[in-house]
């Protein structure tokens, strides 16, 4: 079924023909469609979970870890404070290995405060141990929430994942969306069979304290990020076969016969990807690479950045002292890194044309306020 | 905001090295330091319909001026909208009893 749906609906959509179970939840802008969604459809009966509305993010996260421990498939959305009001409990999330799935709508951290968006929130995640994913536009927030499912459900990864998409940009504006069918979906994503749970019958305690045993348990979840790996690209083939969509760890955008790229995440790459074709018209060879899965970093994927003049890293967050976040995890690779779009500042087409002709052939680290202010 | 004063890379306005951005002290945290400032904030321009006063059919009756959330409706004997604050929520136009508020759409 084709629809006209914005980002919030179409992550409704994706939890929905998962057919999650339990939907802890906080209404957060620019997220709380998702959660409208999902409670309409409860009252018309078109979704029979659980829906929980609690008093905050972190108990939305504490709910969440326990009904998937219970052997519930869960899933939750949140956003900007209300993520990382959650903080602490993401780290329980991925060290109990409870695959979870969220959804973040993207926004710029307080203070100063803002609604737009921009992606420190999701990045400082980035060390907690969930699968990460940028959605690009509103088909891939409902595709990667099934995908995601599928991917950490397996028993060699067995983590959370969460999915982003910018707030905003993809959140409230709508797009045409193939919605597949809940037949097609079910053969594609089986039902959730945990293989630890907490049961009443077998009382057992999970995440419990452990000194000497820290250690051990974090590097099996570094080891099921990298299995992840293989099992992401082997998810994103099956998907492709049943549904005909193809994604990667990495997306490509005309690099056969460029000398120069952009490296991005996210919602950025669609409004980049029409300056790469602008560049070309006027005889630059340039193109784009975007990460799509942000934990497990697709190193391999990514060493051919090596093989361009210009590596340019669009950056649409910062660690402030270091600089753009994605820049410095590439920084043997990328010439030049900017930040900019911080807290969804303007940026357009023609700027990313202009920032690729200006640093073509720069090295170092450059921001881009856009035309007004300094 | 603060004055231009980082130096743009030659060619094109807006781009910094990281290097040239300027450091604004105490200026650059996001505070505001005087009280009582929100009467200078346009917020007229965020409307989309305008609520318009038939004062022929006004009753004088209060509602509009004693409901209005941001006090943009002005007790002058009669009511004035003050259009400079006004977002154009329309509370007034629903809590008129004699329907004497229009809402216009409001031009470009």
């Amino acid at each position: 079924m084709k629809d006209l749906i914005d980002g919030n609906a179409a992550a409704a959509w994706g939890a929905r023909l998962s057919r999650v179970m339990v939907v802890p939840n906080f209404p957060i802008t620019p997220q709380t469609e998702i959660i409208e969604t999902l409670a309409k459809w409860k009252e018309t009966g078109e979704w029979t979970g659980e829906f929980l509305p609690m008093e905050s993010e972190h108990s939305v996260l504490s709910a969440a870890v326990a009904s998937e421990a219970a052997g519930a498939r869960t899933f939750t959305a949140s956003s900007s404070q209300g993520l990382v009001l959650m903080k602490e409990i993401h780290y329980v999330a991925s060290g109990m290995r409870l695959p979870i799935v969220m959804v973040n709508c993207s926004r710029g951290l307080a203070a100063p405060i803002t609604l737009w968006p921009d992606n420190n929130d999701f990045l400082s995640l980035r060390d907690s141990g969930w699968l990460m994913f940028f959605a690009q536009n509103n088909q891939e927030v409902l595709d990667f929430i099934i995908m995601a499912y599928k991917i950490s459900e397996n028993r060699d990864v067995l983590l959370p994942s969460i999915v982003n998409m910018e707030g905003f940009i993809l959140s409230y504006t709508r797009e045409p969306i193939e919605i597949p069918a809940q037949d097609v979906v079910d053969s594609f994503l089986p039902e959730y069979r945990p293989k630890v749970l907490l049961d009443p019958e077998k009382p057992m305690s999970l995440g419990v304290p452990s000194l000497h045993e820290y250690m051990y348990f974090r590097s099996q979840v570094h080891k099921a990020q990298m299995n992840a790996l293989n099992v992401a690209e082997r998810v994103f083939s099956e998907f492709e076969k049943t549904f005909g969509r193809s994604y990667g760890l990495v997306e490509k955008y005309m690099t056969d016969d460029a000398d120069s790229v952009f490296v991005t995440t996210g919602s950025l790459s669609t409004t980049v990807k029409a300056a790469v074709n602008a560049l070309r018209n006027e005889g630059r060879k340039f193109g784009l690479v975007r990460i799509v899965c942000y934990r497990p970093f697709p190193k391999k994927e990514l060493e051919f950045l090596s093989n361009f003049e210009n590596v340019i890293v669009l950056d649409n967050n910062l660690s402030p002292g270091m600089g753009g976040i994605v820049f410095s995890e590439l920084r043997n690779l990328a010439t030049a890194g900017v930040v900019v779009s911080l807290g969804g500042k303007h940026i357009g087409r023609d700027d990313f044309v202009k920032i690729g002709k200006k640093l073509s052939g720069a090295k170092g680290e450059f921001w881009y306020f856009g035309e007004k202010t300094v | 905001m603060s004055k231009k004063t980082s130096r743009p890379l030659k060619g094109v306005t807006g781009l910094v090295a990281e290097s040239e951005i300027p450091y604004h002290g105490v200026r650059g945290i996001p505070h505001i330091r005087e009280p009582g400032n929100a009467v200078r904030r346009k917020t007229g321009n965020w409307r989309i319909f305008k609520p318009v006063i038939d004062l022929e059919k006004c009753i004088r009756c209060r509602q509009c001026f004693i409901f209005c959330p941001d006090s943009a409706v002005i007790w002058k004997n009669h009511p004035e909208i003050d259009y400079w604050i006004c977002k154009g929520c329309l509370v007034c136009v629903r809590v008129c009893p004699v329907k004497a508020i229009k809402s216009e759409r409001e031009q470009e």
